[in-house]
Order: C-alpha cells, then structure tokens, then sequence
C-alpha cells in the first residue's frame, strides 16, 4: 500500500470570492501523488499552475475541497500552521532561485535553520555537508549575488534540502538554464527521488517532461487538471 | 507639578500605551465583526496576520507599563525634594487621594497584561484559535482600566502640592496611637510569624498540587486502565494488585475534581500571600534593609543606597505571584478539546516558576532579617 | 528552553546582519535619535548636579533667617529683635548679617556683598577655608589702612586685583570707599563665590550706609536641626513684621526653580523627540521592493510572521539600544568636561558673570530608566505597525516574479 503525500479531492480556490474581480484559478483539482513520486506538472500561464503549487507547497489553504500534504489537512489552517508545517515537509526551489544576494552561499542555504533554534555549529555542518553533496563547498564564503547560474542553482536545491523535507516543489526550474545545466538538475532530482523524495515539478520545457525522472506528467488548463 | 521631567516621562508613558492599546482594541472590534475562520478571503487572511501586530502592541504596552510603574516610585522619591514634610516615596505618594490607588492600579494592569500575554500563547498553540473572541473581549476590557491609570495618575500629578505638608514613613507605618498611619498596630514581631506560616504553607500547598498533577499525567500503573474511579479495578488488576498497591494506586489515580480544587485553593493562596507579603516588607523586612527600627518604607529599598535590593526583592515576588494566578488560568483550559496539552504544559510550567520564585523571594527578603537576628546587631 | 534562547540569538545575527546590509538609512536615524537623547541628558544631568550643587552650598548656612518686612519688601532688621530671641530654648546663636548688591556701572556687573563678623559667624569659616590666596577679612582695626575684603575669582578678574591691592566702591553718597584685597576665593567654590565681595560687618555698613543697630538680616542658629520648623514657627509668632526663612525652605525653591526651568526646556526638547519619532515612523514604513521580496523570501523558507517580527524588533532595539548609550556618553563628557556649555544660558542666573561650574553630574539607575523611558519606547512604538507591515508580507510574493 503507498503511501499518499499529496491527496487533493475537490480542490477549488477562489480570489476575491464575492467580489467584483472573482477569480476562480482552480475548479475541483483531483490529484494524488504517491511518496516517492516524480509529477511534472504543464500548462500555460493563467491555467492555476501557480496556485496549485502554492497550494501544494502549502502556502495557503484551498477555500474549498479536501487537500492533505503528508497527512496533515489544510483546509482552514492559519497561516501560522501552514509555516509550521511547510517548514517540515517542503523543499522550494524557484524559478529565479531567490536567494538573498547580500548574504553568503553557506547563510542563504542556513535561512530556513535560523527559527528552528539551530545553533550556529549545527547549521554550518548541516549546510557544508549539502554544499559538498552538491560540488559548490569552494563557494562557502561568497555573496550569493557572485556565483554563476549553475552554482545558484545548486545554492537554491541545498536551501531547499537543509531540513530534509519529504516533498521537494521545484516552479520551472529549468527556465533560466542552458541545456546542459538542466540536465544537471535532473540528474540531481534522480538523486533525490532515489532517496525517496516525492517531487512535483512545474515546467514547460519538454526536457524535464520527457526524463524518465517523471513518472507522470499532468497538464492544468483552467483551472483543471487533465492528463497530458 | 507637571512641569517636571518625571512628570513629563510618566505623562508619554501613559500616552504610549493609550495608543498601543487602542490601535489593538481597533484590531480587536475588526476581529470581533469579521472572523471567520472558515472563510479563505484577504479580509480573512488580514485579521489573522494582525493577531501578530495585535500580541506584539500587548507586549510593549506591558513593558511601558512595568517601566511605569518603576518610575512612579522612582519619580515619587524624587518629588520628596520639594514637598514639605516627605522624606521619601512614601510620603508624595500619600500627598493627595490619587497617588497609592495610580500605583496599585499600575500595579494591577500589569497582570492584566501580562495575563492577556498568556491567553494569546494558549490560543496561537490550537490550530483553531479558539480564543480569538475571547482575547478581544478581555482586551476591549482593559480600556476602562487603562483609563482608570491615567486618570489617577493625572489627577496625581495634578494635585501635587509642595506646600502642602504630609507624613513621612516612620509616622505613617509605625504601630502607635497618633496620627494619620495606615497600619495600626501592625508591629513587625507580630506580622513575621504570619509571614513564614503562610508562606510554608503556600509552598507546601504547590508541592501537593505538583505531586497532584504529575501523578495525573503519568499513565496509572500495572494494567489498569487510565481512568481513574477507585474501586472499579478491572479483573486484571484486581489479580496482579495487592491491597496495599491498590491503595497506592487509588491515591495517585487521576481525580480532576480534586485537581481543580488544589489549583483553585493555590491560585487564591497567592492572592492571599501577595498583599501579606507586601505587608511584612513594609512593616518588618525594609526596617531591618535599613538597620532603622522606624524607617518603614517599601520604596526606598529601590534605591542605590540599598544596593537596588528592593528590585531582587520585589521582582521575584510579583512574578511568582503572576505565575501563581496562572496556574489556575491555565487550569481553566485543560480540558478545552483544543487546548488541553499546551494549557496542562503552562499549568505545569507556571507552578513550578511559581514555587521556586517564592522560595526565591522569601530568602531575599528575609535575609537581612536572618542576618540580624543570627548575627546580632552591630556589624 | 534552550532552543528558544538559540532561536532568539538566531534572529538576532540575521536583524545584525540586516542593519548591517542597510546602514546608510539605519545610520541616519541612529544619529538623529543619539542627538535627541544627548540634548535630553545633558539637560538632565546639568539640573541634577545643579541640584545638588545648590544643596551643598547651602549647607554651611544659616538654619533660620529673618528679615524685616513692610509693605510687602525687605528693609533693615533692628538688631534689637535678638531680644525678643533670648529666652528660645533651641536657638544656639543668633548673628547679625548685611547682605546686598552692588551694581558696577563701569563694568554693568553686580557683586554680591556680605557684612559678617568672622569671630560669631560659622559661614565665615567654611568661606575662609574657600581661599586660594590670603585670608579671610579679620575685625578692623583701628588703624588708618583701608578695611579688608575678599573677593570672589570672577571680580579679582574684573578688577583685576590680587591679595594686598586696592578697590574701591561707591556709597549711596557718591563716596568712594577703598578696601585693600585680602584673599581671593578659590576657583572651585565660583558658583558661590565669584562674584562675593565679603567684609567685616562695619565695613559693610560703611559702604551701604545702613543705620547703627540695623542690618539686613539675623542668622539664627539650632542645636537640634529637627527643630528648625518648630522654631521658625515660633520665631514668627513672636516677630510678626519679619519673614522667617528655613534652609529648606530655600533649597525646595532652589529644586523648584531648576525643576521648572528645566521643564520648560524639557517640554522644548520633547518637541525635538516627537519630530524624531514621525521621522522613525516614516523611515520604517518606507519598504522598498527589496526589503518586501526579503521577507517573503523568509517566508517562503519557512519564517512566521512572529519570527519576522522579532527580528525587527530586534533591530529597532539595537538602533535605538546603541543611540542610548552613545547619546548618554556624550551627555555626560558634555556636562562633565565642557560645562555644559549648550545650556548654560538656559538654567544660570541673570547675572552678567557667569563661574564655570566644574559640575560632577552623577548618574544613577534612576536617571538612565528616565531617560529611556523618555526616548527608547516611543521609538519603538513608532515603529510597530510599519514592522507588522513588512513582516505581514505573504509568502505567495516569492512564488509571484
């Protein structure tokens, strides 16, 4: 019997409900992801992608239906219990890496530590050995806005693994990336999904739907999910 | 006297929390007219992210308010200077009607606050923010009190006279028979004995009270099942158990009943010990603080020339006793289906700060006494 | 526990490294506000060590004085009021006292001139051990020499005379009377006497030309200082048409006086703290695109609202921390090594010879809890609703580029 992380059933969100300017991003979203799966999910801009994705990253709650992300249910939690769980249990990985520029590599990847109460010798040896998983150790000490795009990126995956978080959500990660550095960071999602780690993807690009990495990839047109 | 820097310092303070407080009551009318925790919408969203904004003006105003509170003895002491016949705090603060209601009912807005502070870090650890309605309501009732504080402190400062003469402290707390004293007939001899009986006896009470309730946390013994009626032992246990491990278990087995009695009882003890315990300061520890049979004041004990003991004496008892009220507070909510964890932790937390700052207090306060009275006089 | 305390200091490395990253803006304010708060405690300090001051010059003093009273102003005291003095059974010593100004037209100064018998009178005593040079005027001979008088540092300057020379002063005639220099007091007692002329009773007299069997005031004396009350009390009863000065009575009026002016000051000086405050305000409230990114960024990685918060809050204590003790410091080198020179105008007297002071300010636990309640909270209550403001950013922000 798998596991479920994910389980959404009749996931609707709505803006402004009431109101004037009502939108409806997502209309009864059905999605179960197993732990240890690999999703990519498509679609064009304005389809829900996002919200799914927040909702999914537990960044806020749907206003309607049932969605659990590692068991817990989200439905009327309050912000402050979303960031309680999100902390535990999602891994982010952005389209433009944000990264604090002014901060070293070794703080931007020990930022999600600092209200843990980790002590400081803790969250070097957490983040160092992350930096040397990732080959980018020789960058330790340098300002984030300093590193080449290949070396952020393996600074955002590190900030997104430090507190080993079962569910990893990356939103177009390959979209600023050459070819070469996208097959890397498929590599290391292989990686990762070797060691378990369920990951939801969110791309356009046709090299990371098409890696035997993803075992299914789901596309969102308005606001529905439809197998692609 | 308000053209005078402690004046004009107690005047901003008081300022301060009237606006820190009333931009928290305007939270709290907003929260009061549109929570709706099922509802996802921005409004929604927006009344739980003031919460934040909500607990952190509460906090400052309770810092503002200990800070006044220290600087309407600091500044009563130093008004001594021009009114005739004060020698210190005592005698301005008895100047005019106003000044001892100002300072006890600073006194008292400082645990409401601070007992606002404890409401909020119960209600934030529940999902559900069960006591969202009820902190705003406790919060809309501070406002009268809030006015009450200024009000007196005002009409106070207002009222000040230098040329009016008042008692000093040797007049006004000494055992006697002329004058305007407050405490008659209160020698020091007579309060101590109270003092150590009572504070015994508050301790002795916390330390049943924690027996009490870690016995009630602890899973019951041998195979019987956790709850609690004595004599309904199951078959099991009636096997494994001998009468006297029966008994035993009996004893430690969970009684809510008498639980809530223990905390109650405790909770009212610190109400009790808190206004004797200010009463043996003043009437017999300070005289001895100050090696003067005659000098009977609670507030020079904060100065520099008696080391600030005052602070090492006064802090610990108003923080045991705010932790001693706690206990039943928390009491209130362990059995709330949200919050029966986090309230049973801050009810455990709560009585045992509240002991040990007890113990903590009574050996300050005493031990200028002590030293007295095991060393003799002359030092 | 623990962990909370590690979460605490965690914040605080991050609110550190944050003011750090933003220290032109987060410079500004901390300079305004160490302004703001230098001006507060300097004014402060100057009215305490004033205070004080006052009090230790007042102690050597007479415990009574009387002066005789018509319609409402001061004339010459007869000196045949002692009589009616003799049978109080506390008083030690009543002692006769001229004491008056003398304006200099020439230099549009006024001296302070004291007539007092140096063998009766203990203030004598403390005045002449306030010499730097000489002695103090000792009973006139009758010999042809001009009489004896001690200057205080400020009028040997004026005059510029030292011990032996000459100087003379005018009588109410347009006489001139010559006295000859026979001490000059040290500078470390100017505030009392830098502009002190001090003679021998009959000297004075002379240069006023008061009546025989008059002087300007009698100094009476105590045995028991807690009876000073009950015997002016009574002194007046028995003297109606006199004022009955105590020393406490002077020092209160000395406290009151210093108290008021330096409310005034205070309430000009608030006016300075309030506008810093709307500064902080505006200063906190502005939140550039970065900062909002920042905090939804924070978040994002999993940072409540409360943890954001506290991090700026930290921030607002250490700014406001930092200016406190700078702004202090530099109050106290202001009052103690310059004099105070900013206020001085303000709280000195009205006469045109202004001693230095060689103030000792003394602060206490009381003056510092003054001064932070003073300047620290409205600081940070001015900045609480911009901090929820920046902190309130949602997460969602991150995911939105």
């Amino acid at each position: 019997m798998m596991t479920m992380l994910i389980e959404l059933e009749k996931v609707a969100k709505i803006y402004n409900r009431g109101a004037a300017n009502e939108v409806r991003a997502l209309a009864g979203i059905d999605l179960r992801v197993a732990a240890g799966e690999a999703v990519c999910l498509k679609g064009p801009s304005g389809s829900g992608k996002s919200t799914l994705l927040a909702i999914i990253g537990c960044v806020m709650p749907p206003t309607s239906g049932r969605a659990a992300i590692a068991g817990k249910q989200l439905a009327r939690l309050p912000d402050r219990f979303l960031t309680l769980h999100r902390r535990r249990t999602i891994g982010f990985i952005f389209q433009r890496f944000n990264l604090l520029p002014a901060l070293t590599v070794l703080a931007n990847v020990t930022l999600p530590l600092l209200p843990l109460g980790v002590s400081p010798v803790e969250q070097r040896r957490r983040g160092r050995r992350l930096l040397e998983r990732l080959g980018i150790e020789h960058r330790e000490n340098f300002p984030a806005g300093r590193i080449s795009g290949g070396e952020l990126q393996r600074v955002a995956i590190a900030r997104a693994l430090i507190n080993e978080p079962p569910l990893i959500l990356a939103d177009e990660p390959t979209a600023h990336l050459d070819t070469r550095l996208s097959h890397e960071f498929m590599a290391i999602m292989a990686e990762l999904k070797a060691e378990g780690k369920t990951i939801v993807i969110t791309s356009h690009d046709p090299l990371v739907a098409e890696d035997k990495v993803v075992d299914r990839v789901l596309e969102v047109i308005d606001g529905q999910i439809v197998a692609a | 006297m308000l053209l005078n820097s402690w004046s004009l310092v107690l005047i901003i303070s008081s300022l301060l929390v009237v606006f820190l407080l009333a931009v928290a009551a305007r939270s709290a009318v907003r929260v009061l007219r549109f929570w709706d925790p099922a509802r996802d919408d921005s409004r929604q969203i927006s009344l739980e992210s003031e919460i934040w904004l909500s607990s952190t003006l509460v906090s400052y105003a309770l810092g503002v308010q200990i800070l006044s509170l220290v600087l309407l003895v600091l500044a009563a002491d130093d008004f001594a200077a021009v009114i005739s016949g004060a020698m210190c705090a005592t005698g301005t603060l008895l100047a005019n009607p106003f000044g001892l209601p100002a300072l006890l009912v600073k006194l008292l807005g400082v645990f409401l606050y601070g007992g606002w502070l404890v409401l909020h870090r119960l209600d934030i650890s529940s999902e559900h923010y069960p006591l969202v309605r009820h902190k705003c309501w406790y919060l809309l009732a501070l406002l009268p009190w809030l006015a009450a504080d200024i009000g007196l402190q005002s009409l106070y400062l207002l009222e000040l006279d230098p040329d009016v003469i008042v008692s000093c402290c040797a007049v006004v707390f000494r055992a006697g028979d002329q004058g305007s004293q407050l405490l008659v007939e209160l020698a020091g001899e007579r309060v101590l004995p109270v003092f150590y009986a009572a504070a015994g006896g508050l301790l002795l009470l916390g330390a049943v009270t924690w027996w009490r309730l870690s016995a009630a946390a602890r899973p019951a013994a041998t195979g019987s099942a956790t709850s609690a009626t004595a004599g309904s032992a199951t078959p099991a246990a009636a096997g494994s158990a001998t009468p006297d491990r029966a008994n035993g278990e009996r004893l430690r087995a969970a009684d809510p009943r008498l639980e809530s009695w223990l905390v109650l009882i405790y909770g009212a003890g610190w109400l009790l010990f808190l206004p004797l315990a200010l009463l043996a300061i003043t009437v017999a520890f300070s005289s001895y603080i100050y090696a003067m049979p005659y000098h009977n004041c609670p507030f020079c004990i904060l100065q520099p020339a008696y080391h600030y003991i005052g602070f090492a004496i006064y802090i610990p008892l108003l923080l045991g006793a705010f932790y001693g009220f706690n206990v039943p507070l928390a009491s209130l909510f362990s059995r709330h289906p949200h919050l029966a964890e986090s309230a049973t932790a801050h009810r455990r937390h709560a009585l045992a700060a509240s002991l040990l700052l007890l113990i903590l207090f009574t050996a300050i306060a005493s031990y200028h006494y002590l030293r007295y009275m095991i060393g003799g006089g002359q030092w | 526990m623990k962990q909370q305390l590690a979460k605490q200091l965690n914040l605080l490395d991050f609110a550190l490294s944050s003011l750090w990253r933003r220290r032109g803006k987060n410079a500004g304010v901390m300079l305004v506000f160490t302004a703001v708060i230098f001006l507060l405690a300097s004014f402060h300090l100057v009215t305490s060590a004033l205070t004080e001051r006052a009090g230790e010059i007042l102690a050597p003093g007479p415990d009574i004085v009387i002066q005789k009273m018509s319609a409402g102003r001061q004339e010459a005291i007869p000196l045949a009021y002692r009589q009616e003095l003799r049978d109080f059974f506390g008083i030690r010593r009543v002692v006769p006292r001229i004491w008056g100004y003398y304006f200099d037209e020439v230099r549009l100064a006024n001296y302070t001139v004291i007539g007092i018998d140096p063998a009766r009178m203990p203030m004598a005593e403390h005045l002449g051990q306030s010499l730097a040079a000489g002695d103090f005027p000792g009973p006139v001979a009758e010999s042809d020499g001009p009489p004896p008088a001690a200057v205080g540092g400020l009028i040997a300057e004026t005059l510029d005379v030292a011990p032996g020379a000459y100087f003379s002063l005018f009588r109410p005639d347009l006489s001139l009377q010559t006295f000859e220099v026979s001490g000059v007091f040290a500078e470390a007692t100017d505030l009392l006497s830098g502009d002190l002329i001090a003679m021998e009773l009959a000297s004075a007299r002379d240069l006023f030309q008061i009546p025989a069997g008059r002087v300007t005031d009698l100094c009476v004396y105590v045995h028991n200082p807690a009876e000073i009350d009950n015997l002016a009390r009574r002194i007046s009863e028995v003297l109606p048409d006199t004022r009955v000065l105590t020393r406490g009575q002077i020092e209160r009026t000395y406290q009151a006086v210093f108290g008021w002016r330096s409310g005034m000051a205070a309430v000009c000086l608030l006016a300075a703290l309030a506008a810093f405050v709307i500064l902080a305000w505006d200063k906190a409230s502005g939140l550039s695109p970065e900062e909002r990114r920042e905090v939804a960024i924070l978040k994002m990685v999993g940072w409540e609202t409360a943890d954001v918060m506290i991090m700026r809050a930290q921030e607002a204590l250490v700014v406001a921390g930092g200016a406190f003790l700078l702004g202090i410091t530099l109050a106290w080198v202001h009052v103690l090594y310059f004099d105070a020179a900013l206020f001085r105008p303000v709280l000195v007297g009205w006469s045109v010879i202004y001693p230095s002071f060689g103030l000792a300010p003394r602060i206490e636990l009381a003056d510092l809890l003054l001064l932070f309640a003073l300047t620290v909270p409205p600081y940070l209550a001015a900045t609480v609703i911009p901090t929820w403001r920046s902190a309130a950013v949602p997460a969602e922000n991150a995911l939105n580029e």
